[in-house]
């Protein structure tokens, strides 16, 4: 791990998804990552902003180090809530990483025009799911130089 | 129909019978373990008939564009999205000087796809060679597709272009049976005929006609 991202406390991570199943097997991807972290699970887009914003019933979370962020999503979909994250400047330093089960092209240019970091479409297979969490954490917390 | 609504139950399905492998290995027996596999399997081949179906849905609701489109990069964009399973099988993929014609470019590259990845599938234990050549009569060009495979028996002709279709068992042959299916719809669709000439051992040539 590079000193810059040597944290003395877990990473944490925001995951935005609204399907229990899948926010569950996210989780148990992340688990074996070999890093330190908290995950902290919201179901929609406006509770993504909430998050962030701090707002009941999230005033006391913490401010993610990273957000993986589901595009369909019901009431604020991924795509709107890249395009609110814009909005504050504090908040669009996060980076996000759009985690989907779309691999239509129009969604992937959409995504990087509202200044996603990321995009990855989930493999199907759960070995390479998991395989693929595991290099987007250690990219993430140990190549890349997050802002502080 | 959203492939995402379409997706999610199957994930849930392949994805926590992997864990239940993964994490409970030592408490399943060997049946156990074998139950798990044919369960993940079952959801990865659901998967495969999904996404086959969902491009079988766009090439039948998608409008068909038409642009000037010079088939031999059409035929190297098929060729390059299949260099995984070229490079595998060895298969060399010739052509002979091919025309542009009026088509939608996007079909025509998944037309050509189908046609030479089914042509690497069915082969023999040499590596497959494959011709592709085009002719023009009075109101048409008729493209071809020949191979060096196992060929097919001149009485399912017909039948292979139906969807869901198979003429081989999954453990001698993978497949979904939509590959050809969708073929017939883009060549349909742009106002064209799609057959095929073979017999057991001999190899197949493809046909398939464009309004020129």
């Amino acid at each position: 791990m590079s000193p810059a991202n040597q944290l003395d406390r877990p990473l944490e991570i925001l995951l935005a998804e609204d399907s229990p199943t899948d926010a569950e097997l996210t989780q148990e991807a992340l688990a074996t990552c070999g890093i330190p972290h908290r995950v902290h699970v919201v179901a929609d887009g406006t509770r993504v902003l909430d998050f962030l914003l701090r707002k009941p019933p999230y005033r006391d979370a913490p401010r993610p180090d990273l957000i993986f962020l589901d595009l369909k999503m019901p009431r604020k979909d991924g795509c709107d809530v890249l395009h609110e994250l814009n909005a504050y400047d504090n908040l669009k330093t996060i980076p996000v990483i759009v985690l989907t089960t779309s691999v239509a092209a129009t969604d992937v240019r959409e995504v990087y025009a509202r200044h996603a970091n990321t995009y990855v479409t989930k493999p199907l297979d759960f070995g390479e799911f998991v395989e693929a969490m595991h290099k987007i954490v250690e990219y993430w917390f140990t190549i890349a130089t997050l802002p502080s | 129909m959203a492939s995402h609504d379409l997706q999610e139950p199957l994930r849930a399905v392949a994805g926590f019978c992997s864990l239940l492998k993964n994490k409970y290995e030592g408490t399943l027996d060997e049946r156990g373990r074998k139950y798990v596999d044919f369960a993940v399997d079952g959801a990865h081949r659901m998967q495969k008939l999904l996404l086959g179906l969902l491009e079988y849905s766009r090439v039948n609701t998608r409008p068909v564009q038409r642009l000037s489109a010079d088939c031999n990069q059409l035929l190297s964009e098929a060729v390059e999205n299949l260099r995984v399973s070229v490079e595998d099988s060895g298969a060399v993929v010739a052509h002979d000087p091919l025309p542009t014609i009026h088509a939608d470019p996007t079909q025509i590259v998944q037309l050509l796809q189908n046609l030479v990845s089914n042509a690497i599938k069915y082969c023999y234990q040499d590596p497959p060679r494959i011709h592709v050549a085009a002719r023009r009569d009075a109101h048409d060009w008729t493209f071809s597709v020949s191979d060096n495979g196992i060929g097919i028996n001149p009485d399912h002709c017909e039948r292979v272009f139906v969807i869901f279709q198979r003429l081989h068992t999954r453990e001698a042959y993978d497949g979904t049976g939509i590959g050809l299916a969708i073929c017939k719809r883009i060549v349909e669709r742009h106002h064209g005929r799609i057959w095929v000439e073979s017999a057991p051992g001999e190899g197949s040539t493809f046909f398939f006609t464009i309004p020129a």
